[in-house]
């Protein structure tokens, strides 16, 4: 690392600009928030050409930009009685940009050497960085011989882990000293690199991998998996495994699938999973999934002893009983557990799952004395 | 309460400007994070470095795209099967440069301001050899504008061949300079021989074959044999010469880094499943190299362990990569069968025999328990006992010397190079399609950074200049 005698502070300019109304008669709330800032001279690890001697220094490297929009709503749908249903939510959309860096492409936050979360020049800070699929000036695959795909030389960006937008919507009903409050909370958009579903495919343990075919002894003596037609598979060096033992009749019946890539009809078995299909392998885009989802955050289950008789009788001023259930669901299509983890924690860097524990799901009993 | 209050304002203001007095006079140097060392110290750092790189990641590379080894878990598998990106050259190329070369110039000014020849000859000949590896294997690369990251932040690429040319420059400066004597070798540690888990003080006389023998190999490459023999006969001439990394078996400090490798980091990526070199020695294999004169069942013992096809390398402590067993740098080996290659290619076949018949006496002294006996001019005619299928008698002889020289570069990155210098003479296959890689690709770090970098980079199977 070279020492750098010309250190600055970083500074940020922010300005901020928003509004709370009440209307209807105190009834309705709204809050709105903008935000532009830009930060200046951030300090950070500089990369540096390797064949200079020294492969980072530390500088003020980088320029970022955030803006922002939030805004909150919240009121008293029906008010009957001793009854109120009360609505509450709140938007947000978050935007920020990696504007500079000084002399390089990009800077590792936080992740592997096949797959990271970085600050790439014109990209949102944390971009998911790795290797795809060799492709051509339009973007299709570009096969070899046997009919597969293969990596592309170079890295680049593979996705993006900042959702496009949040928001969470909750309900708050009362009823003289009961309560009930339900929380929904939503993320949209956003990548994550779902590593642990690429090293399952590595050995054969994921849901995905369990699928059989089988092949007639015409179609075994012709389809390629990765390495070998499935006939002459196991007698190859490069082969990863025992040849298939055909049936009585003559054909095959292995764990895999067949598919076309666009040059033809190829098969897919752990050939293809503990090579370019592996998540130990080059390709680190195949594994890239959407990170969006909603959860039922909280739902509290509340009853509130304050009545004047009880007052008087314990000379205490209420005692509050409730129930809240944490995280009780989870709607997503991401493959892996929770979408909301980050292998990394609390570093710049986000978007990875890599056999991470999913958040808790939580009970809590409480009773609340108040004198 | 106001005057109170405007009491504690002005008293909270006071100790504002105090804070700023406090730390105005204390130094900003930390004491803990040393910027500077002595030579020995410095010299000591760089050959770690230096052994680490030849040992390391590139070798087990190189020896699994070269027959050597077979890549059998995880990621070793793709890289086994040549799916590799920039990014895997990364650390080898961070390696060669920031650590080893540069450190190796660092040791190379501090020499020079102590008029110390004998560690100025020792770093120019480090710096040689990291960076004729560096030279070989990925083609042109930054050189005469590297290592200044003031003056040149991108470094410009300098054609393969002019690298190799400033290299040979180089070694004969070296050799200069060690021979003069002046100066010492505090620090080294390389050169002193001695038995596995053994570590003796450097020897100048050694250094000085050792650049002899590099010297050999460059010309070599550049095809130029006379020049390749005469650097030859003056360069590692016995075994107890070699440059070799010694070795121990203290976890985390001294172990060889293919047994830490193969027994302690990532067990079951590595082994030598099916591999070409083993089957060429193994006495069970139909493929053997054996014949009335050859025996390579010691050979073959040292280096592998298994059977056919599921060999492995061998880690035992009789094994090459024994947890003390040293490691070859630069080898008697190379330089007898350069010699032997230069005089078949230059003087005929008698010469040519003559001169292998002194590599297969270091062979009989190594392996007391093989058979290598010396071969004769009529060996090599048809149907002599090294021409079974009639070819030229001097095709027939360098067909043994390449081969000889395939077994005997055993673990090392040089390998590699051998095998593309000759288009593959020795007939190793490829581990997938019908090409084997003719170079590695450039460190995505400095395709990010070094805007000198080609662009697009030269890809896996596209030739370097050298090696046509």
């Amino acid at each position: 690392m070279q020492g750098n005698s010309l250190l600055k502070p970083e500074i940020k300019t922010e300005f901020e600009f928003g509004g709370d109304f009440r209307l209807l008669n105190d009834r309705l709330t709204l809050g709105v928030t903008y935000f532009t800032n830009e930060v200046k001279d951030v300090l950070l690890p500089i990369a540096l050409a390797p064949a200079t001697g020294f492969t980072n220094k530390t500088g003020n490297a980088a320029t970022l930009e955030n803006n922002g929009i939030e805004i909150e709503l919240g009121g008293d749908v029906v008010r009957i009685g001793d009854f109120k249903w009360n609505l509450y939510g709140n938007w947000s959309r978050i935007r920020n940009k990696v504007t500079s860096l000084s002399g390089t492409e990009s800077l590792v936050l936080a992740g592997f050497t096949g797959t990271s979360s970085r600050a790439v020049v014109g990209q949102p800070v944390g971009v998911l960085w790795g290797t795809d699929f060799l492709r051509d000036a339009d973007g299709k695959l570009v096969l070899e011989s046997g009919g597969f795909p293969q990596a592309s030389p170079t890295e680049s960006v593979i996705g993006n882990p900042n959702p496009e937008w949040r928001g969470g919507v909750g309900s708050m009903f009362s009823f003289k000293g009961f309560s009930l409050n339900v929380l929904f909370e939503h993320s949209h958009g956003g990548q994550i690199w779902g590593g642990t579903r690429g090293a399952m495919f590595n050995f054969g343990t994921h849901a995905d991998t369990d699928h059989e075919v089988t092949l007639s002894a015409a179609e075994a003596a012709t389809l390629r998996n990765y390495t070998n037609t499935i006939a002459n598979y196991g007698t190859g060096a490069s082969d990863f495994g025992y040849p298939y033992h055909p049936n009585a009749d003559g054909s095959y019946t292995i764990r895999g699938y067949v598919t076309d890539f666009g040059g033809g009809k190829v098969v897919i078995d752990e050939a293809w999973y503990t090579g370019l299909g592996s998540g130990f392998g080059p390709v680190s885009s195949q594994f890239i999934e959407s990170a969006q989802w909603t959860r039922l955050r909280q739902a509290t289950l509340g009853y509130s002893l304050n009545s004047s008789a009880f007052r008087k009788a314990t000379k205490l001023s209420s005692v509050d009983f409730s129930i809240t259930g944490r995280n009780l669901f989870l709607w997503t299509d991401f493959k892996g557990n929770d979408p909301e983890t980050n292998l990394t924690g609390p570093t710049n860097g986000r978007g990875l799952d890599y056999f991470n524990n999913p958040a808790t799901k939580s009970w809590v009993f409480s009773i609340k004395i108040s004198y | 309460m106001k005057k109170l209050k405007i009491f504690y304002m002005i008293l909270m203001t006071l100790f504002f400007v105090s804070c700023q007095t406090f730390v105005e006079d204390v130094p900003e140097i930390d004491p803990t994070r040393p910027t500077d060392a002595d030579l020995a110290l410095v010299m000591t750092g760089t050959q770690v470095e230096y052994m680490s790189t030849m040992e390391g990641e590139l070798a087990r590379l190189a020896g699994m795209w070269s027959g050597y080894f077979t890549g059998s878990d995880r990621q070793y598998i793709p890289l086994y099967n040549y799916d590799i990106t920039a990014t895997t050259s990364d650390s080898p190329w961070g390696n060669v440069y920031s650590f080893v070369f540069r450190q190796s110039r660092i040791v190379q000014d501090k020499s020079t301001a102590l008029g110390n020849k004998l560690s100025l000859g020792v770093a120019q000949i480090l710096e040689a050899h990291i960076m004729g590896m560096a030279a070989a294997t990925w083609g042109d690369v930054p050189y005469s504008e590297a290592i200044d990251n003031v003056k040149f932040p991108n470094p410009k690429y300098d054609p393969q061949s002019q690298v190799v040319d400033n290299l040979i420059t180089l070694l004969d400066k070296a050799i200069v300079n060690l021979n003069s004597g002046v100066g010492t070798l505090g620090g080294d540690f390389l050169s002193g021989g001695g038995a596995p888990g053994t570590v003796l003080p450097g020897v100048a006389s050694k250094w000085i074959k050792v650049a002899y023998s590099l010297k050999a190999r460059y010309l070599l490459y550049k095809k130029d044999y006379a020049g390749a023999l005469a650097a030859a006969n003056l360069g590692v001439d016995i075994t107890a010469n070699n440059l070799m990394a010694p070795h121990g078996t203290v976890n985390d400090q001294n172990r060889n880094i293919y047994y830490d490798f193969h027994e302690r980091q990532r067990f079951g990526y590595l082994t030598a499943k099916n591999s070409f070199l083993a089957k060429k020695l193994d006495p069970a294999s139909p493929t053997k190299r054996n014949h009335a004169k050859t025996v390579e069942t010691a050979r073959f013992g040292l280096y592998y362990s298994g059977t056919l096809p599921n060999y492995d390398i061998k880690v035992s402590s009789t094994g090459f990569f024994g947890s003390a067993a040293s490691f070859p740098l630069v080898t008697a080996y190379e330089s007898k069968l350069i010699a032997a290659e230069c005089q078949a290619r230059l003087n005929g076949v008698g010469t040519g025999v003559a001169a292998l018949n002194v590599h297969r006496a270091l062979l009989r002294t190594a392996f007391p328990a093989g058979t290598y006996t010396d071969f004769v001019v009529t060996d090599f005619a048809a149907g002599g006992v090294e021409n079974a299928d009639n070819v030229a008698d001097a095709d027939a002889l360098l067909r043994e010397i390449l081969e000889e020289k395939y077994v005997s570069l055993y673990g090392q990155i040089e390998i590699f190079n051998e095998i593309r210098r000759t288009n593959n003479a020795v007939g190793v296959p490829a581990n997938s399609g019908t090409q084997i890689p003719a170079r590695f690709l450039y460190s995505q770090n400095e395709i990010n950074a070094n805007k000198s970098t080609p662009n697009p980079i030269p890809g896996l199977f596209t030739k370097t200049t050298l090696f046509q």
